[in-house]
């Protein structure tokens, strides 16, 4: 088990690696034909420029500037009208520059009978611009067993992912997994803000997991094994803080939904959320 | 009203008669100043903020300089920070130019305690104005006019002149707007398009046809993941609109005698607003562009980009108080002055904002990647990932651009190669430099008339159907004139105008989702130096591939727009260039040395839209010297 999530670490971190070291991988190819290759005549600096002509790195006078945010989508309180409702969250932060950023995605929710937490799960990547709309990711996901007796057991994979903007204006997220039980999953979701005004906004989403294969202590089975479907209506009284309401319907499916059934659970179930969007 | 404590009413009291302190100032401190920068405590809108002061003063003293004279200016930091001050517009050595980083001898700036001697001959005249070449602290208050009297009668006559200084003011810290920026560009836009928008679209439009092209439309710009509204980066949700330090609620007055010619000088020192001024009730005779005499030509309106200057005159009539309405291009607020014939009118009520403008297609079809032109760089250079917007995604075949213009200049870059062969989308590479194709752009920014672009555009300034857009840009009533870079004529022939000697690119560039901002796909930090030749008149050609305007800059020397006016094109030290457009800029390469050249939008610049521009006395490198006809028009482009 240990060497397993060692492994999956290793393969998520290997892989951020080679994505921070490949420092010419996006460059535009061939083409530049008009720029003559005998550019020998290095120009001298009268009066003694700070940046030599041939300085192609960061230049410490003027360093890229290097900010962060943080975003918690999801902040709320679930209840599908029986029993305690349930808290949940869904956030991302990162840090770094326009290219290169650490990137941490989490979410988890608390559990219905006892209060404690049900699921929590934390990625820990690196992200790196790819294009206008979109990064690339890699790095590692760890899923938390906080009760030792109750609850899915802990996991360790690798990941990679894509995550951007898609035509449309539909904000997207595709991650694999590795590791784990020796099982390869996937992961892809998305959603869309749709400005009823500039400050209510109708936030749909959707996501699906996939695995190719059982891993029955965390109620993992082959194909499409969870699905989540929600909309959200939030009020962004600063861009910061937006309470919402919303509806959302989690879904286990196949070979997962028996696995539910077996532990005494519902394998579907739909909740009224409220909650409140941060972002700063 | 701004208030300086420890100033206070004395202050307010300055300010409020303009005329009287620039009277006060003029004479006795003549070609030598002494100015002090120190942080103090402004209250624009009713919360203490911190400011940055030019002796106890926000914005800062006028400087009134004689053409022809030296001038010694002592600048003395009070502050815990480097800081600078940039003569802007002014020809004078490098050494003096006041920009960290570029100037030699000025690479930290002026330290924490310490006083710098500027030193410079005073070779031009008109309205200029100086500030620091830094973001914090330009945008918290550090700028302020220059008034260059001539060594000549002026070729006009005033009775009085006023210094109408635009800018604004924001309760945050510069640093933090550009981190809002920078995660989340439309922080500030509370003017995008909604559901709500749409409904209403649809319910007002005439036909079935309509609705369908508004829902196109709508598809259109989801499809491109751009925003239509995007027309300012910072807006009203967060600026003050400022004249002279004073808010529109409490105007500054400036006095007239009815009948008197007032100049008027007109400076934009905003970090990012571009304004629509006009004045009701007066018509304007715009005299001086950035400095330099012009043809008098009279017009109703005229938008002043970031960092231009322009002098008019007015002539009031009538014993009554007259609005000098500045609206910002987004219409999300209002700088304001008045002339009045006495300070104690009463503030009139600001006017309804005229409807905001959209961008169109036409907005988004100068996309073409790298030209082959030259980039002036010692070495060849390449466009980062991200900094050039992915034209392939789009799927407006339909809209109208004339068939024939399409060019994809072959296959330089990913993005482009995906792109198909027969996409209309995208007006090409710039035309062959050498049949005279003189690329005007639409006279302001933002347009929104949303039809008749493209060949309308390649024919510049003959074309009758310029006239339109520029009506429509500025929102202004059907007959109103609206100045236009065309109508900037100097007064006599420019006695240096030749045909150019060489032809650059500068495309600008950058990233609209993520508040990245470059010139040929490279921000400043990794660019490499753009290099010119001593002597050399360099043609620039200016390609604007985002959706934003940009006012450059280039410090010390002179730009000149080829409008198609020859020798009569004007000379200036920022020019404006509209989203989509290019426009060929010639330098008159005069100034050896290292000096900054950049987009004037400050959070532009500081973003990395900037390059060193440096000139030599041994030549530009061997890389620049061909020709960029055979790669400007390559193998695949169809006409």
């Amino acid at each position: 088990m240990t060497s397993k999530a060692l492994k999956a670490a290793a393969a998520g971190l290997l892989l951020a690696a080679t994505l921070s070291s490949t420092a010419t991988w996006a460059q535009a190819g061939g083409g530049h034909i008009n720029h003559a290759t005998s550019a020998t005549s290095t120009s001298p600096a009268p009066g003694g420029g700070f940046l030599a002509p041939e300085t192609h790195g960061i230049d410490a006078e003027h360093p890229p500037l290097y900010f962060g945010a943080v975003l918690f989508d999801q902040n709320e309180v679930r209840s599908n009208g029986r029993g305690t409702p349930i808290y949940a969250w869904e956030g991302l932060a990162y840090y770094g520059t326009d290219y290169h950023r650490l990137w941490i995605n989490t979410r988890g929710e608390t559990n219905r009978e006892r209060g404690g937490l049900e699921r929590a799960e934390l990625q820990v990547l690196y992200s790196r611009l790819l294009g206008y709309y979109w990064d690339i990711q890699a790095g590692v996901r760890h899923d938390f067993r906080l009760n030792p007796s109750e609850g899915t057991p802990p996991r360790t994979y690798g990941v990679f992912g894509l995550q951007g903007l898609a035509p449309g204006f539909f904000e997207v997220q595709l991650q694999g997994f590795v590791g784990g039980d020796g099982v390869f999953l996937a992961r892809a979701s998305a959603s869309y803000d749709l400005l009823i005004t500039n400050r209510l906004i109708l936030q749909p989403e959707a996501e699906l997991n996939f695995s190719t294969g059982w891993d029955r202590d965390a109620l993992i089975a082959p194909g499409i094994y969870r699905t989540e479907v929600g909309v959200r209506l939030r009020y962004e009284i600063t861009r910061e803080f937006a309470p919402y309401i919303g509806y959302s319907h989690e879904s286990f499916n196949g070979g997962s939904a028996g696995l539910n059934r077996r532990l005494g659970q519902q394998p579907s179930q739909s909740t009224v959320v409220a909650g409140i969007r941060l972002f700063f | 009203m701004s208030r300086v404590s420890g100033f206070g009413t004395a202050l307010r009291r300055l300010s409020l008669a303009w005329a009287v302190l620039v009277a006060l100032a003029a004479p006795a401190l003549a070609q030598r100043y002494d100015l002090t920068l120190e942080e103090r405590v402004v209250n624009i809108n009713g919360t203490d903020r911190p400011a940055v002061t030019v002796n106890g003063q926000f914005p800062g003293p006028l400087i009134r300089l004689r053409e022809g004279e030296e001038t010694v200016i002592r600048v003395t930091n009070r502050m815990d920070r480097e800081s600078s001050i940039h003569w802007h517009g002014l020809i004078l050595p490098a050494a003096m130019d006041g920009a960290p980083g570029f100037s030699p001898g000025f690479s930290q700036g002026v330290g924490p305690g310490e006083t710098f001697e500027y030193r410079f001959p005073v070779r031009q005249s008109g309205t200029y104005w100086y500030h620091a070449h830094n973001l914090d602290h330009e945008q918290r208050g550090l700028y302020a006019p220059i008034v260059i009297e001539p060594r000549a009668p002026e070729p006009f006559r005033y009775g009085r002149d006023h210094v109408v200084q635009l800018s604004e003011w924001t309760d945050e810290r510069p640093a933090q707007v550009l981190r809002n920026l920078k995660r989340d560009p439309g922080y500030y836009n509370w003017n995008r398009r909604t559901l709500v928008d749409l409904l209403r679209d649809l319910g007002q439009a005439p036909s079935g046809e309509a609705r369908r092209a508004i829902i196109r439309d709508r598809l259109d710009w989801a499809e491109m993941r751009m925003d239509p509204t995007d027309i300012a980066d910072i807006t009203g949700a967060t600026y003050r609109y400022l004249v002279n330090g004073f808010r529109p609620e409490t105007p500054a007055t400036l006095l007239f005698r009815p009948g008197e010619r007032v100049r008027l000088r007109l400076i934009n020192s905003g970090a990012m607003t571009y304004f629509d001024v006009r004045i009701p009730g007066l018509k304007m005779t715009v005299v001086q562009a950035d400095g330099n005499n012009i043809q008098p030509v009279v017009v109703d309106e005229l938008r002043v980009a970031v960092a231009e200057t322009y002098d008019v005159i007015v002539e009031p009539r009538e014993d009554r108080q007259y609005q000098i309405l500045a609206e910002t291009m987004d219409r999300t607020g209002w700088a304001r002055a008045r002339l009045a014939p006495r300070m104690d009118v009463p503030v009139e009520s600001l006017p309804p904002h005229r409807p905001r403008p959209v961008l169109t297609m036409a907005d988004m079809y100068m996309t073409p990647g790298p030209t082959g032109l030259d980039r002036g760089t010692p070495r060849p250079e390449h466009d980062q990932p991200g900094h050039v917007w992915p034209s392939s995604g789009m799927s407006h075949g339909a809209h109208a651009m004339p068939a024939g213009e399409t060019a994809s200049p072959g296959g330089h870059a990913e993005h482009l190669a995906a792109q198909s062969a027969g996409h209309p989308g995208h007006r090409g590479a710039p035309d062959n430099p050498h049949v005279g194709h003189t690329p005007v752009p639409r006279p302001t920014a933002a347009d929104h008339a949303g039809t008749g672009h493209g060949a309308a555009d390649a024919h510049g300034a003959a074309s009758p159907a310029m006239g339109d857009p520029i009506r429509h840009d500025t929102g202004a009533p059907p007959g109103a004139r609206v100045l236009s870079y065309r109508d900037l004529r100097p007064l006599r022939a420019d006695p240096e105008w030749r045909p150019y000697d060489r032809i650059i690119e500068v495309r600008l560039t950058g990233n609209m989702e993520r508040y990245i901002w470059s010139m040929n796909g490279n921000e400043f930090w990794r660019a490499q130096p753009i290099v010119a030749r001593l002597g050399e008149r360099l043609r620039i050609r200016f390609i604007n591939e985002t959706m934003m305007n940009h006012p450059m800059h280039l410090h010390g020397m002179w730009m000149v727009p080829d409008l198609g006016n020859g020798a009569f094109n004007p000379r200036k030290h920022v020019v404006n260039i509209k989203p989509g457009t290019s426009l060929d800029v010639d330098v008159i390469v005069d100034a050896e040395g290292d000096w900054a050249f950049h987009c004037h939008l400050l959070y532009h610049m500081e973003s990395g839209m900037m390059r060193i521009f440096r000139v030599t006395r041994d030549g530009a490198p061997v890389a620049s010297a061909q020709q960029p006809m055979p790669v400007a028009m390559p193998a695949g482009h169809r006409h």
